[in-house]
């Protein structure tokens, strides 16, 4: 799905939502978000009570006169736009939740990748390539998009996270279309762009991603990538001088300056 | 009769079922994983692919007499240092393609502790293969075809020798893959998703769900 094609149906979805046959669907939905607001919950609940609400709520509103022809696709649009009007709403009470790990975690990976600035690509054997500044740049720029207030339905992130990794994957197109350019190739690119970009919350968005994207909505070719990133995420918070191609001594010099610099 | 990238309805009808299934691609970094795929996918040796974001994720369909296979592949980076991260990947595969190079003996050691891996920690009914890559390089073989066959035997896996470069048994392995996988009772049922495009272009997911009629 394109991003205009997301915003129209959203668009379209509460310019719906806004007439009179839609009142009591409206008061449920506000409802659903006060008494969320107000009722203390650990993430996993938080997940499921959202998640089954829209559910409910879709099943609901794709038998209302106003969707019903719309057959399978409606449903699937109006859960979608569902997703990302509640959360929107919820957003701060269910992103880096306070009874979980996730700050910890956050700052944890934070300190990892600027410990790790001394790491240049040649420590993780990508090869020299003129426009691999240029692509880890644009690449570690739209990462950075996660955390901006413009995208916070867990579509809008996740979309962040392929745009990022996308950029790298066309920079292999590029220079490797002969040999064909796997998994082997591209790690290593979402990996340095990490350490670069040194995220500040992204153990909180790759969760929150994972709590409120539903399963049946991250699948296929979406979910590989949730994984690629969620594996480079995993492989900065557990590196030590075995992960790079470098000497243990050259590794510990570069943490302690790193750590000094911190 | 297997056949490529073609949509999961027959002429005669949409009578067929449509399974999707994970697969899981592991072997060390070299060995021709990617290649392995792309000619499966493109049925060329090399080409550019347009409908994904890159290589490393490929999907294609295989016609069975009354079921079409959908194969979402998952490519692993193969090089030691990211072992460990390998179960994030083959976590939920129904089939696994374990790969090594017939001319690198280590790569056959490495896609030995592939398979009991994933016999220790894959879903236990995960079909795996085991494909001996570059088969076109038997002048400088290593690894013979032999022991390879019998440890597949001993161990209850598919077997075959493969060559991206000179087209030997790709689709055939793939083939025997989809022929193997239980066609009843895989994966999740598929409501119409709307998945995030990377490039902005609309793929529209099949909406039949595993194994509808």
């Amino acid at each position: 799905m394109q991003m205009d094609e997301y915003y129209r149906n959203n668009a379209e979805f509460l310019d719906r939502m806004r007439h009179i046959t839609c009142f009591d669907h409206v008061q449920r939905v506000k409802g659903f978000v006060a008494e969320f607001l107000s009722t203390p919950q650990n993430p996993e609940d938080a997940s499921s009570t959202v998640r089954d609400f829209v559910e409910e709520m879709a099943g609901m509103l794709s038998d209302h006169q106003l969707w019903r022809e719309d057959g399978e696709d409606g449903y699937a649009q109006v859960s979608e736009s569902l997703e990302k009007f509640l959360l929107q709403r919820l957003y701060n009470k269910v992103f880096t939740p306070l009874d979980s790990t996730d700050a910890e975690d956050d700052n944890q990976l934070y300190l990892s990748t600027r410990r790790l600035q001394f790491i240049t690509p040649d420590h993780l054997d990508i090869p020299s390539r003129p426009l691999n500044k240029v692509a880890f740049h644009l690449a570690a720029e739209e990462l950075a998009k996660l955390d901006s207030s413009k995208f916070s339905s867990p579509w809008e992130k996740l979309v962040c996270i392929l745009n990022s990794i996308s950029i790298l994957s066309n920079l292999l197109k590029h220079y490797g279309a002969d040999e064909g350019t796997g998994a082997d190739e591209l790690l290593p690119y979402i990996i340095y762009t990490l350490i670069l970009l040194s995220p500040k919350h992204m153990y909180s968005n790759l969760r929150y991603v994972q709590r409120f994207r539903s399963e049946s909505k991250l699948r296929s070719e979406a979910a590989y990538y949730y994984t690629q990133m969620e594996s480079a995420v995993l492989f900065i918070s557990n590196a030590d001088h075995k992960s790079f191609t470098i000497s243990p001594d050259d590794f510990a010099r570069g943490m302690r300056e790193g750590r000094r610099s911190l | 009769m297997a056949s490529r990238g073609g949509s999961a309805h027959r002429a005669n009808g949409s009578r067929d079922k449509i399974c999707h299934f994970k697969l899981v691609l592991l072997g060390e970094s070299g060995v021709g994983k990617s290649c392995l795929v792309l000619r499966f996918v493109k049925g060329e040796y090399s080409d550019h692919l347009e409908a994904t974001i890159g290589a490393a994720f490929l999907t294609q369909t295989v016609n069975l007499d009354d079921t079409t296979v959908k194969f979402e592949i998952w490519d692993t980076a193969g090089q030691e240092r990211y072992h460990s991260l390998a179960p994030m990947y083959y976590r939920g595969a129904q089939a696994a393609v374990v790969v090594y190079d017939i001319s690198d003996g280590d790569t056959f050691v490495r896609a030995k502790n592939w398979v009991k891996e994933l016999q220790r920690q894959a879903s236990p009914s995960i079909v795996i293969a085991l494909a001996g890559n570059k088969a076109d390089l038997k002048d400088i073989r290593k690894v013979h075809i032999e022991d390879a066959q019998s440890y597949a035997e001993d161990n209850g896996l598919l077997f075959m020798e493969t060559s991206a470069k000179s087209d030997q048994n790709v689709q055939e392995l793939f083939l025997a893959i989809a022929n193997k996988l239980p066609k009843s009772a895989s994966g999740s049922p598929r409501t119409g998703t709307l998945e995030p495009n990377v490039s902005d272009r609309m793929r529209q997911q099949g909406n039949g769900g595993c194994c509808k009629s």
